[in-house]
């Protein structure tokens, strides 16, 4: 049936009855929504109900690898995590790197599905056919590195790979993740869904080979992106030398690396402490993705004061941003050992971030004190108290528990108008763009499924000046609903759904992503696909994702930005004066649904559009018209 | 950009008013011009294409290769030219004209966040 890449299986895994089941993989839902976060948004969708509490039995994790993944294409040992996001109530959807996702394939499945809740602490064990369901009651407690070498040993295989919770997960956060080796998937809090399942890991080891349905197509498919990365400007010249951090030096000239909770960007502007420079002497080494050539990710070490010798895969620039300029710490060694801190408890570096950065404007507007901080002096550029913070609120002590569901939650509890310094969508923390300089990344924060998540619809026209489809103004309004929803369809269908490694995409494959996601679907799974059916895959993705959400009650009035954001304009560097103001958001929110075919009231999917993209099923839920 | 041709002069400061324009770079190119940000005088009706004909006599060989194809005048195709924050193509190209407080960035390709 399947001709090479999938495996045709998925594994549905009860931690109720502990019970597991291989079924198949149908078709035509390979060949509608390709993998990964396709595969997750199609099974949230008909498994998990309207009003499903996201911290509850019902509620259910899709770990799904993409078609590629365990091949040798490269970079695409990626895997999408899905599941009703306990800190949106939304989609929750997010991806991970490192070997994890290409063992789950070569263990033998497209996807595993969790479902109920253990009544103790588990952890999964998968070999190939085999699983099993062992106790972890000793692992619960255990921060995450600890925790998967304690798996590998108890396990008597150290080529284990493993994905876990830490401390915060166990501890329902919102802002928890699930970290495999040094890698997470961070955002939206499905660590706390894990723990609300008292699922410590899952631990798998595959030993099977994927078929290629085509050597000769693949030959050629492969070829021409290894071509295309090797004329890329930056990929090997800078990227796999420097990764993401010099993003920071980029977002400071545009006048959009976020500061001080989004009041002082274009203000604070820390290069020289944590940009490019200041990481490169503390870089010891570096890691790869299975079957990466690239390996953009760094090891750095911390040199000096209390945190010399800490060791992090990292920082990354969005962590730059939210453990940096956002809570305008410019020491580069606390920001080391706060990321390393954040990995090792199982939390999301940007919401911790920014959540850090929130408390800190609130205290600095004395809304909170320190008879609420237990004496933490949550000034801006306070590394020690932002380390503290960090530890408090993944066990959830003092302030910490008030803070450890993120910025909307924390607000709901401190009142006091803080609402006001909250910054998130759909209660989502903003990521490291200060969008008030860069409109078509600001509308993707407004509209994307997963709240503001910069890798839904990355606007790289805006960031980096890529000419495709076309250039475009960062400053300007018009045109910027056509566009983001490009960026939605094409990084959803091409990055997204064959959990492809969205730097490809950004540096290299831009020009011809559709096309090379064509061709090697065609190659690796022998089913045949134009670009125009890969594009179509995003945009049905886009789509069914707006259907759940709408379901769970979101309205066009979700599809905002924080009102600093609207009425604030930046008061210095190179985005000076540029805001989003409520008029210019409407004005390409009346593009972006005039564009995607939907209602511009309500936001609902017009039956015509779901009917063209096989989503007929969903008219009548959602009341399509 | 990538097609405009660029005369060779410099910046003639006799004569007219002088206004004053910063020059901003990162990475490669602030290693190159020794510093990320510095303030330049030039003559009042300056273009883009004059300051960068002025900067390439100045640092030479050196800036050259970093902002122009081999054995052309012709701007690399990935880099970006800036004037207040604004990408030049979205002004008027290297004709744009330089006001006195000006903010003018040149940013060499990278990404990744």
């Amino acid at each position: 049936m399947y001709k090479g890449g999938y495996t045709g299986k998925i594994l549905r895994i009860n931690l109720t009855n502990q019970t597991a089941k291989k079924e198949k993989l149908p078709l035509n839902i390979a060949k509608d929504f390709i993998g990964g976060a396709g595969f997750g948004v199609k099974y949230l969708y008909d498994e998990v109900k309207a009003g499903t509490d996201p911290l509850g039995p019902e509620n259910k994790l899709f770990f799904a690898p993409g078609p590629f993944s365990g091949t040798a294409v490269p970079c695409a040992s990626r895997i999408a995590v899905t599941g009703k996001s306990p800190l949106t109530n939304a989609v929750g959807m997010c991806l991970s790197g490192g070997f994890f996702p290409a063992e789950l394939k070569l263990a033998g499945y497209d996807m595993l599905i969790i479902e109920g809740k253990a009544e103790k602490p588990i952890y999964i064990w998968i070999k190939d056919g085999e699983v099993r369901f062992r106790d972890a009651g000793k692992l619960w407690g255990t921060q995450t590195s600890d925790c998967q070498q304690i798996i590998r040993d108890d396990l008597h295989d150290q080529n284990v790979r493993v994905a876990c919770i830490g401390p915060a997960g166990e501890r329902l956060s919102k802002i928890a993740c699930i970290i495999n080796e040094r890698r997470a998937a961070g955002r939206k809090g499905l660590g706390a869904v894990m723990g609300a399942k008292n699922l410590k890991a899952i631990a798998v080891r595959g030993s099977g080979t994927l078929d290629i349905a085509s050597p000769e197509k693949f030959k050629s498919a492969r070829a021409a992106m290894l071509k295309a990365m090797k004329e890329s400007p930056v990929l090997y010249p800078h990227f796999s030398k420097e990764g993401t951090p010099s993003n920071v030096d980029n977002t400071c000239a545009l006048g959009i690396f976020p500061a001080k909770n989004w009041s002082a960007t274009g203000a604070f502007t820390p290069v020289d402490q944590i940009g490019v420079e200041a990481l490169e002497s503390r870089r010891i080494g570096k890691e790869h993705c299975a079957d990466c050539p690239v390996g953009c990710s760094q090891l750095r070490l911390a040199q000096a004061g209390p945190y010399a010798g800490i060791l992090t895969e990292g920082p990354e620039f969005e962590t730059l941003y939210s453990l940096g300029g956002e809570t305008g710490v410019d020491n580069m060694d606390s920001i080391i050992a706060a990321d390393r801190l954040c990995d090792e408890l199982g939390v999301d570096t940007i919401s911790a971030g920014v959540t850090v950065g929130f408390a800190m404007e609130l205290f600095e507007k004395g809304i909170l004190t320190t008879a609420d901080t237990g004496g933490l002096e949550l000034k801006f550029g306070n590394h020690q108290a932002m380390i503290s913070l960090i530890r408090l609120m993944a066990f959830r002590e003092g302030i910490g528990d008030v803070l450890a569901d993120g910025v909307k939650a924390a607000a709901a509890r401190i009142g006091k108008g803080s609402e006001k310094y909250a910054l998130h969508v759909k209660g989502l923390e903003l990521p490291g763009y200060d969008v008030r300089g860069a409109k078509a990344h600001g509308l993707s924060y407004a509209t994307s499924y997963t709240g503001a998540d910069h890798n839904r619809g990355y606007a790289f026209q805006e960031i980096f000046g890529v000419p495709v489809p076309y250039a475009v103004d960062r400053f300007a309004i018009e045109g910027k609903g056509k566009l983001t929803v490009w960026n939605q369809d094409v990084r959803t269908a091409t990055c997204d759904c064959p959990t492809m490694c969205v730097f490809l995409l950004d540096m290299a494959m831009a020009p011809r992503a559709t096309e090379s996601t064509a061709a090697f679907m065609e190659a690796v799974t022998g089913l045949a696909f134009t670009p125009e059916e890969v594009t179509r895959v995003g945009e049905r993705v886009n789509n069914l994702a707006r259907a759940f959400n709408l379901r769970e009650g979101f309205k066009r009035a979700d599809d905002t930005l924080p009102e600093r954001l609207m009425t604030e304009p930046l008061q210095s560097g190179a985005s000076k004066g540029q805001l989003i103001s409520r008029k210019d958001l409407d004005a390409m929110l009346d593009e972006y649904y005039t564009v995607r075919e939907w209602d511009a009231n309500t936001g609902i999917p017009s039956k015509k559009k779901l009917k063209e993209l096989n989503l007929d099923y969903v008219c009548n839920e959602i009341g399509a018209k | 950009m990538s097609a405009t041709k660029l005369a060779r002069s410099s910046i003639r400061l006799s004569g007219k008013a002088v206004i004053k324009v910063k020059i901003y770079t990162i990475l490669t190119l602030k290693q190159i011009l020794g510093q990320r940000e510095f303030e330049v005088s030039i003559q009042e009706g300056s273009t883009v294409k004059t300051l960068l004909s002025w900067m390439i006599q100045t640092w030479g060989d050196k800036l050259s290769p970093h902002l122009f194809q081999p054995e052309s005048d012709r701007v690399l195709p990935h880099i970006r030219l800036l004037v207040n924050g604004r990408d030049i193509q979205f002004l008027n190209g290297v004709d744009t004209v330089l006001h006195d407080g000006d903010e003018f960035s040149i940013l060499p390709i990278l990404t990744g966040g």
